[in-house]
């Protein structure tokens, strides 16, 4: 965050784009922060993010250049431009954004997506879950009507 | 997104909790899905914060039964105070209805009764007029058998015409007025009425609902009552 020249990090995607970006705004990331720190190397560096694709990770580093210049704003527009960012994101890319936030340790963003998920599941029913999520309903018969007895507690 | 790990899922449950984005019956949808999302969403730390969040004044005695099991008796508690709640509602507004059809009774008879005044009263008043006419046709030259039926009417009537038919005038005014205030009161009881009906039966309909709204409900019906009782003294 010094004032001198900016030093610039070069990032490789799963799929071999590469993003050079400010190393302050890779810094989000506290994967790439330990690895430069660990590799202790000044110039032209070059890390490769695995499982993370060009388009995630440009997502990403949207949000992570927001987020490393977040002191020249107020506080609620940092929170409006999450709402909005988040809000953009579909289904699909909410789900590698959290992939990716959790392999890179952005504890932000993926905050923001958990949230957002959160907020997807409310009110829904099982089947609804399932759908959204394109998760196979695993119990057999007998299992699911024993869990729903048990739950329909709180079911009227 | 079901391959998401463990824990992206159990920090999106956690962070849903907390943020009250998820409640017990999303944890409970939840647990219905599938396997995995059934075992995450029985975390003891979940249920915690829901236990924490939704019944904040248990969170000073802690127990010693896991938060899910805590969560649900709370909750059943709670239940059958609202289902106790909610009955209370259905006989308040029953009754009300119930006070409601009397008073319509009561001011259907009254109507009645000065409906059957009005008559008298109109008759006893088209007597009088013939008599007055017959006074003033007294006055003029008739043949004999006109004036002698005339004599004979007059002759009937005792009381003093004049005063007796402006009283009377005044009586037909005050019942016409009467029953135009018993018509009003009518309609509105009946408004009332369909109003009551109408609560009670969505108070029958959401049954878990209600809890929310009978608290508001009631005051709302003493004030309700108070209202009638001022608006309505007068006739008493």
């Amino acid at each position: 965050m010094v004032g001198v020249k900016k030093k610039m990090v070069t990032l490789v995607s799963s799929d071999g784009v590469e993003f050079v970006v400010e190393k302050r705004v890779a810094e989000q990331s506290l994967f790439i922060k330990n690895a430069l720190n660990e590799g202790g190397v000044e110039e032209k560096v070059m890390i490769p993010i695995p499982k993370v694709t060009s388009d995630t990770l440009s997502s990403v580093l949207e949000y992570c250049e927001k987020h490393a210049s977040a002191t020249e704003f107020q506080e609620n527009e940092i929170e409006e431009w999450d709402k909005e960012y988040i809000e953009k994101a579909d289904l699909d890319l909410l789900y590698y954004l959290l992939q990716a936030s959790y392999s890179m340790s952005i504890m932000g963003l993926m905050e923001l997506g958990a949230k957002k998920v959160a907020s997807l599941i409310r009110g829904k029913s099982p089947q609804e879950i399932r759908e959204l999520f394109n998760i196979k309903n695993d119990f057999t018969p007998e299992q699911e009507e024993e869990i729903r007895r048990e739950m329909q507690w709180n079911y009227e | 997104m079901s391959v998401l790990p463990d824990e992206l899922w159990f920090r999106i449950l956690e962070l849903g909790a907390g943020t009250s984005r998820l409640d017990y019956r999303d944890l409970c949808s939840l647990a219905i899905s599938c396997r995995r999302l059934s075992q995450l969403s029985s975390d003891p730390a979940l249920w915690s914060i829901l236990l924490a969040l939704d019944f904040p004044q248990s969170s000073s005695s802690p127990s010693t039964l896991p938060p899910k099991s805590a969560y649900k008796i709370r909750f059943e508690r709670d239940k059958s105070r609202k289902v106790l709640l909610w009955r209370r509602a259905v006989l308040n507004v029953e009754s009300q209805v119930a006070v409601s059809e009397k008073r319509l009774r009561d001011l259907e008879s009254l109507m009645v009764k000065e409906m059957e005044r009005l008559k008298t009263v109109g008759d006893e008043l088209s007597n009088l007029e013939r008599a007055r006419h017959a006074t003033v046709a007294l006055n003029v030259w008739q043949p004999e058998v006109v004036r002698s039926s005339h004599m004979e009417i007059v002759g009937q009537c005792t009381v003093p015409i004049e005063s007796r038919c402006s009283a009377l005038k005044m009586e037909v005014k005050v019942c016409k007025q009467q029953i135009g205030v018993y018509k009003n009161a009518l309609n509105e009881e009946k408004l009332r009425l369909c109003e009551r009906k109408e609560k009670l039966t969505s108070l029958k309909y959401h049954p878990l609902q209600s809890y929310q709204t009978s608290n508001t409900d009631d005051k709302d019906n003493v004030k309700r009552k108070k209202l009638k009782q001022s608006k309505y003294s007068y006739w008493k």
